[in-house]
């Protein structure tokens, strides 16, 4: 019997050893399998680390990542196109549009009068951004940033003029990010509106398009007007002011925590604007012109 | 020196000879590639605010920082959402049973226990999907939609096993609480989106069995109700119930919830094309509720106004539905769905749903699947058949803008799992050649190589292949654990070792080299470690089990221009960024 097994057992070793020298291995299964390898399997050697992966011999740490965050940087906007090439975009501006708008549908484009350059921008009120959805998206978003975060204070200008042939109906102010924070509004019969905060329209979920202050002035066409607006988030205030000449006319001032009424953050940081956006509603086809847009610091003395 | 093949040891589910594989140095260097990055996770993750255990969702790979959900004003929250941490917890616990190191599977525990204490709903929804996060500055939970956003999970399946041994109370309440919130017993509507309002029912699946909501009409084909009052019955957000239940009556020996997720799970055999076999999205429309003012504006695709694809492919006539598209969701579909159907085959004797299982994929294939150009393509179709390629949209709607032209869609390689599992779940033989025969066409034109006839026994496969994709690895190392072919086990290597070469950057696992962040529900780490684990002698099935990629984060947010708001998803505006795009 002994005999026996010893025979068995050298059949088993002479078999392994036969698997061992060859580089191509047919593995026959006491049931029913061919296991197949075709490829080189000279240099297969266990390693060190099977068994210890976590060891100082096999596993050392990561150094930390070196990358530096760049400081974030401030600039202003002093804009008044005269630079800007003949019947193009000005550069440094966005354009809103997308697949559903007709070529030309929107445009925005610098022009002389021989006088002076500025932008006449167009809107055909036939499409609008597809969100906020059931909020009063306008057609056209024309806008420029700049960046006062540190200062977390500024002043904004801008000049907007309604032709009396084809003019539309224009909205000028500061937005942080989508949201608006300050802008004024000339309707249609020419009166004039300051409009506070809106739409972040889903988030707030109040159907939040912002509120309306409508003043006395009525303006007139193919006049231009000097809009000005101040914040500063160190005290939540924010005002709009026409300004004729040297003459500053209120039109709003109060307290607004800026960007921040539905914010992510409840009693977070209260981010800035950082963008001076034109728009001309849905619905409405016309022209307006843009000029002189400026953005300065804000100092104890302005 | 030597690779030593030893006959004669036997797992308990696969009566041929296993043998012992040889741990290579290059097997180490792959899984040294996963600690780093766990490793990496955990540091970083951890280092943002050291009060919680909780880790964001994704890791900037340049700075280390928690990515950031950007609101429209600005508002910069940098969110951890567990449902898409799942991947992740099965990697640490993986990791653990590879290293023998319990810390890995700990720190998993201890992230999941900060959850789920501080985290549910009273009424038993936790705070996470599609549209909750933990505002990881705050610790406040953080809404992406309303103030008020639903609960929503699409395919996220959670990692219960994990979570019952964490705490097993919260996880049966919450699974409970799953049907409540998004389930109505008395219509089967599916709401994708559940209300953390909606109060805890005790008496959850105490109700008696509806009749079936799919009735036929005279030429046997299924009528798709058109009554949901905005309660779309997604089949992700019905995947994620039925495991869900089939999970709790596993844990509970309740029966009831297994039948309701049966009855579930019928709805979308039944509302199925009985012609082609091809399945559906959801069994049922929604009710129109809006306006025809509102409506009127083809870009105001709330499903109020109806249903959605009726509207913008109206040419199509009445086979134009949601349920019936077969072009786009259908991972949801033919991958996440089948691949749910099969486990709960597998381990809760159904044997029908590897019918169902088999009908679906086997139909889809018949129809849509064809090969151009060397790549694997789906024609774009409804399930009826009618094909949609070559028509252009007359206007924008739900499904893209106007004038878009409705091409073959690219088949991604996650399609592999589910044709090799159900071919693996199916018994008879005869039964598998046809798809067998698919998948053998499938693998090849992805550059793995011919698996060769049925059984798979006598492969020529491209050992040096170029892809570096986890869902083609897994394939091989099912095929390995099946025939334990080694070419098969040699095949994974080589994606293993591509994987870890094109995707393993900055000490993180990242789509590709110039890709921003690292995903903790990258699929990557745990199907290299599966590997590592077989390399070992690790059976598979003592493994986490991979089931799904699916998280994100759906809501309002700043749009890339900086000035607009959009309404979109984490993956289009977050994860799509590269090292470039940020500064």
């Amino acid at each position: 019997m002994k005999k026996y097994l010893l025979l068995f057992v050298s059949s088993i070793v002479v078999f392994l050893f036969g698997c061992v020298m060859n580089t191509t291995i047919t593995m026959t299964s006491t049931v029913n399998s061919t296991t197949l390898y075709t490829g080189d399997l000279s240099n297969y050697e266990e390693s060190p680390c099977k068994n210890n992966p976590l060891s100082s011999d096999c596993y050392i740490p990561s150094g930390d990542l070196d990358f530096i965050t760049p400081n974030p940087i401030e600039y202003t906007i002093l804009e008044d196109f005269n630079n800007e090439v003949l019947n193009q975009q000005p550069m440094n501006w966005l354009l809103f549009s997308n697949s559903e708008y007709k070529r030309n549908g929107v445009y925005a484009k610098v022009i002389d009068d021989g006088f002076n350059k500025y932008v006449e921008m167009f809107s055909d009120g036939l499409q609008r951004p597809l969100y906020p959805q059931s909020a009063p998206n306008p057609t056209f978003i024309f806008s420029t940033k700049f960046n006062l975060d540190l200062a977390r204070s500024g002043i904004a200008y801008a000049d907007v003029m309604i032709p009396s042939e084809n003019g539309n109906s224009v909205s000028v102010g500061v937005s942080t990010g989508a949201v608006n924070v300050i802008s004024i509004i000339i309707d249609t019969d020419l009166s004039l509106l300051v409009k506070v905060g809106g739409p972040f329209f889903y988030y707030s979920q109040n159907g939040d398009g912002g509120i309306y202050h409508l003043t006395e002035i009525k303006l007139e066409r193919d006049a231009w007007y000097s809009f000005r607006f101040d914040w500063d988030a160190n005290t939540d205030f924010i005002s709009a002011a026409l300004v004729i000449e040297d003459e500053i006319i209120p039109l709003y001032s109060g307290k607004f925590h800026v960007s921040n009424r539905f914010n992510g953050q409840q009693n977070g940081q209260i981010y800035v604007p950082n963008v001076l956006k034109v728009t001309m509603p849905y619905g409405r086809s016309g022209i307006a012109y843009l000029d002189n847009v400026i953005v300065e610091r804000r100092t104890e003395q302005s | 020196m030597t690779f030593v093949v030893i006959i004669g040891l036997y797992t308990t589910n696969n009566l041929q000879a296993k043998p012992t594989i040889v741990y290579t140095d290059e097997d180490y260097e792959r899984l040294n590639a996963v600690i780093h990055h766990v490793e990496n996770v955990l540091k970083y993750g951890h280092i943002y605010n050291e009060d919680t255990k909780l880790l964001p969702d994704a890791i900037n790979t340049l700075t280390g920082e928690p990515a950031m959900w950007v609101f429209p004003n600005r508002a910069k929250v940098p969110y951890s959402n567990l449902a898409n941490q799942q991947n992740f917890f099965r990697t640490l616990v993986a990791l653990s049973q590879v290293t023998g190191s319990q810390k890995y599977k700990l720190e998993a525990m201890a992230s999941l226990g900060e959850f789920m204490l501080n985290y549910q709903n009273p009424n038993g929804l936790m705070y996470w999907g599609g549209h909750r996060v933990i505002n990881l500055d705050t610790l406040e939970v953080q809404s992406t939609e309303s103030d008020n956003g639903p609960h929503e999970l699409k395919n996220m399946l959670p990692f219960y096993e994990l979570m019952l041994e964490v705490n097993e109370e919260a996880t049966l309440k919450f699974i409970k609480q799953l049907w409540t919130a998004h389930f109505e017993w008395d219509t089967a509507d599916l709401n994708r989106h559940g209300s953390y309002s909606t109060a805890f029912n005790t008496n959850v699946f105490g109700q008696n069995i509806i009749p079936d909501i799919i009735q036929f009409d005279s030429d046997g084909l299924p009528i798709i109700p058109d009554d949901s009052p905005g309660k779309l019955p997604f089949v992700n957000s019905a995947t994620d119930l039925a495991y869900a239940a089939f999970t709790l009556s596993d844990y509970t020996g309740d029966p009831a919830p297994k039948i309701w997720a049966e009855y579930l799970m019928k709805q979308y055999y039944l509302a199925s094309n009985p012609n082609t076999k091809m399945t559906v999205y959801q069994y049922k429309s929604t009710l129109v509720t809006k306006s025809p003012q509102e409506c009127a504006i083809p870009t105001y695709t709330n499903s109020g106004c109806g249903d959605r694809v009726a509207r913008q492919f109206r040419d199509f006539g009445l086979i134009a539905r949601e349920s019936n598209v077969q072009w786009k969701n259908t991972q949801a579909i033919y991958v996440d769905n089948i691949l749910m159907l099969l486990e709960a085959a597998n381990k809760y004797n159904i044997d029908y749903f590897v019918d169902w299982a088999k009908d679906y994929i086997e139909g889809y294939l018949d129809y849509t699947y064809i090969r151009i150009n060397g790549k694997n393509m789906i024609i774009p179709m409804f399930n009826d058949g009618t094909v949609v390629y070559g028509y252009t949209t007359p206007e924008a709607g739900y499904y893209g803008p106007s004038n878009m032209r409705i091409g073959y869609v690219e088949m991604p390689t996650t399609y592999l799992l589910p044709i090799l599992r159900t071919i693996l779940s199916i018994e008879e033989n005869s039964e598998k050649e046809k798809l067998w025969n698919y998948f053998r066409e499938i693998t090849e034109t992805f550059g793995l190589g011919d698996v060769g006839p049925l059984g798979g026994t006598a492969p020529n496969l491209n050992l040096e292949t170029a892809i570096d994709d986890p869902f083609a690895m897994m394939t091989m190392i099912e095929l390995y654990n099946d025939t334990l072919v080694l070419d098969y086990l040699e095949v994974a290597r080589t994606i293993g070792n591509n994987i870890v070469k094109e995707r393993y950057h900055r000490g993180f696992f990242v789509e590709s080299e110039i890709m921003l962040y690292s995903r903790l529900d990258q699929p990557e780490t745990l199907a290299l470690l599966i590997l590592d684990g077989v390399i070992r002698g690790i059976s598979s099935n003592d493994m986490p089990y991979y089931l799904a990629d699916s998280g994100y984060i759906h809501g309002y947010l700043l749009a890339d221009d900086g000035v607009t708001e959009d309404r979109s998803y984490s993956h289009r505006y977050i994860y799509n960024k590269t090292i470039y795009d940020w500064e």
